[in-house]
């Protein structure tokens, strides 16, 4: 969403491990989170570029918070909470060399010195790469933080080569948004109503739309909305038939009147699926297992509904029916 | 059998030009005359064969990038609703799969081809290109600056050269190569151009076997010229897997 706002400068998780010699963390604890993108592309991974590995790289984190990541940094900048799109501005300041208020830095939780540090690591890189996380985008500023982030690195390539990348999560919501774009043009939050898709985050994103009521029945597919929304959304989730599929039992399906258990898709189900930086992996399943795929309780839904009569029909009918 | 009558017939490769006439075809095929069958009224309507787009951008990352990021030319471009026999998508700058095939039928095209894959984005889009329906899909991939090819460039490895352009096409279900900004991108990934592309071909003049190559001027040979230097080796590459290799 904020790439809509001032676009994007991004690459592939190859790039970042073979080149990057200045890795930034915003808001985000690959360490405990993602546990494997530290060792396969940053922290411990050697690359083409960076043929010492750690000793050629220099980590970054921004946090609230010590964690696991910021442990494993060479430098730590602790903010305080909801201060980071302040951070990111003054960051994007001192890097162009305007003057900046030390008195108002100083109450985002770090020093003038800090940021000037930060700022002279990244220019001095070859190659900079931010990543952020949910910590910045799902807190008080929510997209313009992440257009801040990703503005600080668009200008950044006034002085070297730097990329930002958002840290998505939750399996393969990636291959989600892709999908969604190739077949709507727009990323999430699509409403068919009208029998095109259209888009307004906050109107029809699928939060918005339980909060209000506005759905009377959900089918969800490879996502935990009963952990993560909040409680007036899943308490509609719970009021309505809501039917799930997914491998395991989840807050969600606890909550929802339909359960089907299907396979673990990479492994014990075939498909694709999309890397954070939207590189398609293909998987190829070792284990078999007795429940369907997704596709395929997918695939029987689908052809049970297309049984029925067409809706477009029935609207006209009613419309016509208004009409006279 | 089908007759179209009326309309006005445009056909380059059999020098028909803005003539109206009758088009019969039978089985699949253009015939001289058919007896019965159906028949379209084109009066008013231009007729000629099927269109090819060479060269087109409709899926793939970057198509699908810049999808996402113009939403506000979605909201005012043409929606197509769904049907019973259409699907729904978005026109505009970049149209959606479904709506792309559309579009293209409309145009009176039946083949496009997207010409710049990434290999690694391969796969996508060959699943984008599946979503567009009516016409026929064919793409093309980017080689002129994959690192491996160029590392092999680099150390004089001609023939594993060729040998990975060919695994390339076949690994990536491509037409065919494409070369776009040779060395360029390579160079981008420091935020760097062309000009100081940090490829340097340790080839020499003589060793080149596209020397044997005949009608090839001596100048392109020059490998020290890195640009052309990929040029020259994918397209030398590529002739030398077209080439008929058993006939006499």
């Amino acid at each position: 969403m904020a790439a809509q706002l001032g676009g994007k400068v991004s690459c592939t998780l190859g790039e970042v491990k073979n080149r990057a010699d200045l890795v930034v963390y915003w808001g985000c604890n690959p360490a405990e989170c993602h546990p494997r993108h530290l060792s396969r592309y940053t922290i411990a991974q050697k690359g083409r570029f960076l043929p010492r590995g750690r000793k050629d790289r220099t980590v970054v984190v921004v946090d609230v918070r010590e964690t696991k990541t910021t442990n494993a940094a060479d430098v730590f900048l602790q903010i305080r909470p909801t201060r980071d799109f302040e951070v990111l501005t003054a960051l994007r300041a001192v890097v162009k060399g305007q003057p900046v208020d030390a008195q108002r830095i100083a109450e985002t939780g770090v020093t003038v010195e800090q940021l000037q540090d930060v700022a002279d690591r990244m220019k001095r890189a070859r190659f900079g790469v931010i990543f952020f996380g949910m910590g910045l985008t799902m807190t008080r500023g929510k997209h313009m933080n992440s257009m801040a982030v990703l503005t600080l690195a668009t200008e950044l390539n006034a002085f070297t080569k730097f990329v930002a990348m958002p840290m998505r999560g939750h399996g393969n919501v990636t291959g989600a948004d892709v999908v969604m774009r190739w077949t709507t043009s727009y990323p999430f939050a699509v409403n068919f109503s009208r029998g095109y898709p259209r888009y307004n985050p906050g109107e029809f994103s699928s939060v918005d739309l339980l909060v209000r009521g506005d759905v009377d029945a959900a089918l969800i597919l490879g996502a935990d909305p009963g952990a993560t929304m909040p409680m007036p959304a899943i308490d509609q989730l719970a009021r309505i038939p809501t039917v799930v599929l997914d491998p395991k039992v989840t807050h969600t399906s606890r909550l929802a009147r339909v359960h089907i258990t299907t396979a673990v898709t990479g492994i014990s189900a075939p498909g694709t699926s999309y890397r954070m930086d939207e590189v398609p992996l293909t998987l190829r399943p070792p284990l078999r297992s007795p429940y369907p795929t997704d596709e395929q309780v997918i695939r029987r839904i689908h052809q049970a509904v297309a049984r029925k009569p067409d809706w477009l029909d029935a609207s006209r009918g009613s419309r016509a029916t208004a009409q006279a | 059998m089908l007759r179209i009558t009326g309309g006005r017939v445009y056909d380059p490769a059999h020098g028909i030009n803005g003539v109206i006439q009758d088009l019969c075809i039978a089985d699949g095929r253009v015939v001289a005359d058919v007896v019965g069958g159906r028949t379209i009224d084109a009066t008013g309507l231009v007729i000629f064969p099927g269109g090819v787009d060479v060269h087109t951008h409709v899926a793939g990352g970057s198509v699908n990038f810049a999808r996402g990021m113009t939403p506000e030319d979605h909201r005012r471009a043409a929606a197509f609703v769904r049907t019973q026999s259409h699907r729904s998508g978005i026109g505009g700058m970049t149209p959606t799969t479904f709506a792309t095939g559309y579009l293209y039928a409309g145009m009176g095209w039946t083949t496009v081809n997207e010409a710049a894959v990434p290999i690694l984005f391969a796969k996508h889009t060959h699943e984008e290109l599946r979503d567009i329906p009516i016409v026929d899909k064919c793409s093309m991939i980017l080689m002129a600056n994959n690192e491996i090819l160029l590392d092999l460039l680099e150390a004089g490895e001609l023939e594993r050269a060729r040998h990975l352009v060919a695994w390339q096409i076949w690994a990536s279900k491509a037409y065919g190569v494409k070369a776009v900004n040779p060395g360029g991108v390579v160079s981008w990934k420091w935020g760097k151009t062309a000009v100081n592309c940090p490829r340097r071909s340790r080839a020499t003049t003589t060793s080149h076997p596209a020397r044997s190559f005949p009608g090839w001027p001596a100048s392109w040979m020059t490998w020290d010229f890195r640009i052309r230097c990929i040029c020259t080796a994918i397209t030398w590459a590529h002739r030398a897997m077209s080439r008929p290799r058993s006939r006499p």
